[in-house]
């Protein structure tokens, strides 16, 4: 039963990472907004979608654990890796003299779009625990 | 996690740009300053911050850091002025090769980016906390 749970959250779970990982690439390029030769970032969305889809189709769910010992027992690892989203620099024309390629106005609204995002997530999670509790009190 | 991570991103970045703005009211400030040196008078020479990203990972994310504070290149102005103790044997004056324009610019841009970043902090806080609030 609690993987059918476990199950339940994965997506959500998987894409509230993805949506706090693009966050932290968009804050970095607003950081950078003035960083000679820094190139703005971004993550692929739709790659890094269809990786999370991909995992969350394959029915095997592992955790991996650290090994400490030699005589501990290696688990198969699975290929997917969540948490190598790929991150990319932005392709734009739109560079100033001295390198740097953040637009400004795109990261702001940007940034605010993966926010709301990530709270609809959110939403979608705080939703399915009602609906949870909801069966179990009956 | 993240998020927490943001918040030292968006932290490196105010912190970076108020050195910034405190060079420049430095450098206005210092517009019509002496340095006393080596028993020789020299006109104060405006400084520029240099940043740099601090991404400690490979992927290139990461915060500000202040590369290098470096002098101004703009050559030193020379007036005209006999009357002035500090007038060399043709009565020429070395004066300070602060920009007053270029130094309130910069300092406009820099407040801005000081602002932009203090709204990554507000909605990243906010969305901390809508997070830790799941399941009540």
């Amino acid at each position: 039963m609690f993987e059918k749970i476990n199950k339940m959250f994965n997506l959500n779970e998987n894409l509230l990472n993805l949506y706090a990982k693009r966050e932290e690439i968009l804050s970095s390029n607003i950081a950078n907004s003035e960083t000679p030769n820094y190139k703005a970032m971004d993550i692929n969305f739709k790659d890094a979608f269809k990786k999370i889809l991909k995992q969350n189709n394959s029915n095997s769910f592992k955790i991996t654990l650290q090994r400490t010992s030699e005589n501990h027992l290696t688990p198969k690892l699975q290929k997917n890796n969540i948490s190598l989203f790929s991150i990319e620099p932005i392709k734009t024309k739109n560079i100033k003299i001295d390198g740097n390629t953040v637009d400004m106005n795109r990261e702001r609204i940007e940034f605010i779009k993966n926010t709301l995002k990530y709270e609809e997530n959110l939403i979608f999670i705080k939703n399915e625990i009602k609906n949870i509790i909801h069966v179990l009190k009956g | 996690m993240s998020l927490f991570n943001i918040l030292n991103i968006a932290g490196s970045a105010m912190t970076a740009q108020s050195e910034k703005i405190n060079i420049i009211a430095t450098n206005l400030a210092n517009s019509e300053s002496i340095i006393y040196k080596n028993g020789k008078y020299y006109p104060y020479i405006a400084k520029r911050v240099i940043f740099e990203s601090s991404n400690s990972n490979k992927t290139g994310v990461g915060g500000v850091k202040i590369a290098a504070i470096v002098n101004d290149k703009n050559p030193i102005q020379m007036i005209y002025d006999p009357n002035n103790p500090l007038s060399n044997t043709k009565g020429y004056v070395l004066k300070s090769n602060t920009n007053p324009i270029t130094e309130t610019i910069d300092h406009i841009s820099a407040s801005r980016a000081y602002q932009a970043n203090i709204e990554v902090l507000k909605t990243v806080k906010n969305m901390i906390l809508k997070t830790l609030s799941i399941g009540e």
